[in-house]
């Protein structure tokens, strides 16, 4: 019970705006999904259309087979979380999570079996008869939590549920909504803006920018192998540094050359991004992992080493990241490749110059000014066509 | 020091309403010879003499019926409009809006002709009925624009919650917005309530009998009933006439602060 299917979904408002384009995939049986994507990008959106919050403009929505398009929110059997809780200010946590069964008319003994059950899962039976303006932020969440999960719907929907909590307590929920669907094995779609959420939460990750679905994959694969300019720029924090560059053959060997720097390009990394091979001689988008550079020692060889001058040093405690400017052309990859940028409305700035930031280990920290030897684990370039942000494989 | 000129503004609003009660207490021969606030030889005479006159007892029935009666239509009429006002989007939407404060803008006197014509013509002049319609003809414009900022309030996301938990549009309503709306329904009951039971030039022109007239009418004819002024039975019914309306505002005050406030905000 519980599989989404987005077929060919298009969500378009009434001034023109699309806000989903041709949005193509499926949520499997008791799979935690996860859209992420920057505000603006369409993921509230989608997750409204699965609701019918949001009419769908074109293609079709179907939950276990069944097209969704046509029906009321009430006729879909599914349970949403808002990121403002939506509580019912006139009632009782009691009454709260027993509204979903009250309009289900389910026998008032039964009902009130499954509201003390949902609230034995989520650890608040002292708080029953508290009123939502009487509880804290976290608890509040739980309600609303507790609210989903009385009626054991076909999926969960989830939009940004984690945002109004405090740092700290946004990574303790998490790990109870983590535990939750994995007790319940209910399908869930959640959407957030955090990356961090999305991937410690996600079987998969499904990446959105500009209404257009950019990768699909479990988050480890969406960080190791991004499919696109714009998921290797937001996902990784810091987030990978782009640049253009361009593929030389030096005697055999290949070399990514990037404003005055090059690096050589390990057959490692060829393995990964095999088209590189036939982009000799041209511009690529060049992407490198801050956590993949390390200070060099002596024994290196001259040409496997990036020599800068630190701009400035931040000082993370189990880390440091060093800023090293240089002459290489930075590429944006959310607006380069988006359907803005194709209407022209980030033509004529100047291109700016790549700031390359390395996550280096503390103990080796350079100072400001200092000339630094970093090296860069060869196996770990990523590059992408210059033109369509495409991975080169 | 900044109580001073909020003192200065009670006395000056409190001041008629305390020479009224201390007039009221008093023997009609005794208003001049005992200027003073407080009468030297307090009476409940004048008090008794009003409830004793069957015109107090009629009107004071007359206004609780047509008070509540227009406070209900237009409570009736009112938050569906409001609503449908606050919620959904359609053609016209803001110009009808607009229209529906028109009335307000008439003044009062240009319509006491046309609607005694109207009156007369569909057979309905001195009938209680026919002022419950006109009072709320002219209560539905205060009505909707207050609970149309009030419905806004509500976020949305109350509905849509309450829509996703399997509520109907109509259940939705019955049992998430309408309890939310209570301090506004009450505001809006309140004000209604008080523009009936304190409506004067348009009971003047529409009734005739002591079947329609309301209080405000009986203390106008009062005046010259007695001949002589009779000063202490005229206050004594003026502040009969404010009573129940004084009570009401009492208890539910903290309610209607609460509804203007809400309502003006977002």
């Amino acid at each position: 019970m519980g599989e989404v299917n987005f077929n060919n979904v298009v969500k378009r408002f009434d001034d023109g705006t699309v806000a989903v384009s041709d949005l193509n995939f499926s949520i499997e049986e008791g799979e935690f999904l996860v859209l992420v994507g920057p505000s603006g990008c369409g993921k509230s959106t989608s997750l409204r259309m699965v609701a019918g919050l949001e009419a769908i403009t074109g293609g079709e929505i179907t939950i276990d087979g069944e097209v969704v398009n046509g029906l009321t929110p009430r006729e879909r059997d599914i349970a949403m979380v808002f990121q403002t809780y939506a509580l019912y200010p006139h009632m009782t946590v009691e009454q709260n999570m027993g509204f979903p069964l009250r309009m289900a008319r389910v026998d008032p003994e039964e009902k009130k079996r499954r509201v003390r059950s949902a609230t034995n899962i989520l650890g608040m039976e002292n708080l029953l008869g508290r009123y939502p303006r009487e509880l804290s932020g976290g608890q509040r969440q739980r309600v609303a939590m507790g609210r989903a999960i009385v009626r054991s719907p076909r999926v969960f929907l989830m939009d940004e549920p984690l945002s109004n909590l405090d740092a700290k307590l946004r990574v303790q929920m998490r790990g109870e909504i983590a535990r939750l669907q994995r007790e319940l094995g209910t399908t869930t779609l959640y959407v957030t803006h955090d990356q961090v959420e999305a991937m410690t939460l996600g079987d998969r990750v499904a990446v959105m920018h500009d209404g257009v679905l950019q990768q699909l994959a479990p988050p480890a694969r969406l960080y190791q192998a991004p499919e696109t300019v714009f998921v290797a720029g937001f996902i990784g924090s810091p987030p990978m540094n782009l640049c253009r560059a361009t593929i030389m053959d030096e005697g055999g060997a290949l070399v990514a050359k990037f404003g005055s720097f090059a690096l050589p390009i390990d057959p490692g990394s060829i393995e990964k991004y095999p088209n590189v091979r036939e982009h000799v001689g041209r511009d690529v988008v060049l992407g490198t992992r801050p956590e993949c550079f390390f200070i060099a020692s002596g024994d290196l060889p001259e040409n496997k080493l990036v020599k800068a001058k630190v701009d400035f040093v931040e000082m993370l405690g189990a880390e440091a990241l060093i800023y090293l400017p240089t002459d290489a052309e930075q590429i944006d990859g959310s607006t380069r490749f988006g359907v803005k940028a194709k209407t022209g409305a980030n033509g004529g700035t100047e291109p700016e110059q790549l700031t390359l930031v390395a996550r280096i280990a503390p103990k080796t920290v350079p100072s400001h000014g200092e000339m630094v030897n970093i090296a860069y684990e060869e196996d770990s370039l990523h590059f992408f066509d210059i033109d369509t942000g495409r991975a080169l494989r | 020091m900044l109580w001073l000129p909020l003192a200065a503004l009670v006395l000056w609003t409190m001041g008629p309403f305390l020479i009224s009660l201390s007039v009221s207490f008093k023997q009609p021969a005794m208003v001049f010879a005992d200027p003073g606030l407080i009468p030297d030889e307090p009476t409940l005479d004048a008090y008794i003499r009003v409830l004793e006159r069957p015109g107090f007892q009629k009107a004071l029935w007359n206004s609780i019926v047509i008070g509540f009666g227009s406070l209900f239509i237009t409570l009736l009429v009112g938050v569906p409009a409001a609503y449908a006002f606050a919620r959904f989007r359609f053609r016209g939407r803001h110009l009808l809006l607009l229209f529906s404060l028109l009335p307000m803008l008439a003044p009062k006197v240009g319509l006491m002709f046309p609607l005694f014509l109207l009156s007369v013509e569909l057979g309905a002049f001195d009938s209680r009925l026919f002022l419950i319609f006109v009072f709320t003809g002219m209560l539905l414009p205060l009505a909707v624009w207050l609970l149309v900022g009030f419905f806004q309030a509500i976020p949305r996301e109350l509905e849509e919650a309450a829509a996703v938990d399997g509520a109907t549009q109509f259940a939705t309503i019955r049992t998430v917005i309408m309890p939310l709306a209570i301090p506004a329904l009450i505001t809006v009951a309140v004000l209604a309530f008080r523009e009936a039971w304190n409506e004067f030039e348009l009971v003047l022109a529409l009734t005739q009998t002591a079947d329609s007239r309301t209080l405000p009418y009986e203390l106008f004819l009062m005046q010259d009933a007695t001949g002589i002024a009779d000063f202490p039975i005229q206050n004594a019914f003026a502040l009969l006439t404010i009573v129940p309306l004084v009570l009401v505002y009492l208890r539910i005050e903290r309610y209607v602060a609460e509804g203007l406030l809400s309502g003006a905000v977002k």
